[in-house]
């Protein structure tokens, strides 16, 4: 790696690093989803400087030049991220479902109570469940 | 039906407002003291308005949540006002009104937990090939995990009792499409599933829910969650929960990984 290419890298990684410092100081990004770029960076940087670990783990996954291995590492550090996004999308789809449930039936009760609508039944009572 | 508020019937409607008042005229006309829910899944036409003014139960979902969402919905209305009993009804006409006795009779008299009506059973029904292929595929698979027939696996057309009702209200179910995912989660939840033959008339418009790229969509959707739902070993409470304990699990936020 000529000193050109290591200088270079390395401002990449730390503008990253900067940038996504920024972001949760800015409470742009939480703190359970800045770890992962972090880490992103901190690979680059560990990379750059220590060029030998990249050629020693190229040789064991059989690969012959080095820019395969970056390119094989960083295609599983995106598929990892956009797994773990969809993961997340998937929770908060569930979030969402109950809790949009949820309050469509208390606004329900509540324009009852309210008794909003004199043309609508009374509500029924909220009556402890019947035993079986 | 008998005694109020001892059965609801819940409409699932997303702009029906072109048949929604046929229906409610019907149900009312048959069964003049029945409750009935509207859970209007954020329809942008007059469904809302149109439900209200035949003084029936409305509940307005906030956003657009599908079709499990919104039964999920009416099912949480029915065990949360004590109801011993709910059906389930389709808002665009496609369910008769005259054959909810037939198949709230099994959950009554306690032979069933959940009871089906097929369109199916008697036949006579007209449909489309691909839905015929879908109706054999989905009944063969929940057949083969329930061990008995189920000729209908897309009715929307149920009756449920309490214990039927937990399962549907259950965070596992697959609230995408509940068809023959949740029969199949249902039975494995150990309750009693029964299917008796009911007449239902044909949709108005080709069923949106099943046809060109969504019939594709939701074959994989369904064959990929049976397969899961198999797979699962699910542990769903299907007792009555006591209010402190309902209200510990409303107060429970889903933590960050």
């Amino acid at each position: 790696m000529t000193p050109r290419q290591k200088v270079f890298a390395t401002l990449v990684a730390l503008a990253f690093i900067v940038i996504i410092v920024e972001l949760v100081r800015r409470r742009k990004l939480r703190i359970e989803y800045s770890w992962i770029w972090l880490i992103t960076a901190s690979m680059i940087m560990t990379v750059v400087w220590r060029y030998d670990w990249l050629e020693a783990l190229t040789a064991a996954i059989g690969a012959v030049l080095p820019t395969t291995t970056l390119f094989i590492g960083s295609t599983l550090v995106l598929m990892f991220l956009t797994l773990h996004l969809s993961l997340r999308v998937s929770q908060l789809t569930s979030q969402v479902k109950n809790l949009t449930q949820e309050a469509a039936l208390l606004r329900y009760e509540l324009s009852q109570k309210k008794g909003e609508s004199r043309d609508s039944p009374a509500p029924p009572a909220r009556e402890p469940p019947p035993p079986g | 039906m008998n005694s109020r508020h001892d059965t609801v019937v819940i409409i699932p409607a997303r702009n029906e407002a072109a048949f929604i008042g046929r229906v409610l005229h019907t149900l009312r006309d048959q069964h003049p003291d029945a409750d009935i829910v509207v859970v209007n899944d954020y329809s942008t036409d007059r469904t809302a308005e149109i439900a209200r003014a035949f003084g029936v139960h409305v509940v307005d979902l906030p956003l657009h949540g599908g079709y499990g969402v919104t039964i999920q919905t009416g099912i949480k209305f029915a065990l949360r006002f004590g109801y011993r009993h709910a059906v389930t009804f389709d808002a665009d006409g496609q369910h008769d009104a005259a054959e909810i006795e037939t198949i709230l009779g099994p959950c009554r008299r306690g032979e069933t937990d959940l009871c089906v009506g097929s369109r199916y059973l008697h036949g006579g029904y007209p449909t489309g090939w691909i839905k015929r292929c879908g109706v054999w595929l989905f009944g063969a698979l929940a057949r083969l995990f329930i061990g008995k027939p189920v000729t209908d696996p897309t009715s929307g057309f149920k009756a449920f009792n309490r214990r039927a009702m937990r399962l549907y209200a259950a965070d596992n179910l697959p609230d995408r499409f509940p068809d023959a995912d949740a029969i199949i989660m249902a039975h494995r939840a150990g309750l009693r599933i029964g299917e008796v033959p009911v007449r239902m008339f044909p949709p108005p418009d080709d069923d949106p829910m099943h046809g060109g790229v969504k019939a594709v969509y939701y074959a994989f959707n369904m064959l990929f969650s049976i397969a899961m739902t198999v797979l699962r070993r699910d542990r769903i409470n299907l007792e009555e929960e006591r209010p402190a304990e309902a209200s510990e699990r409303a107060g429970r936020i889903g933590a960050a990984p």
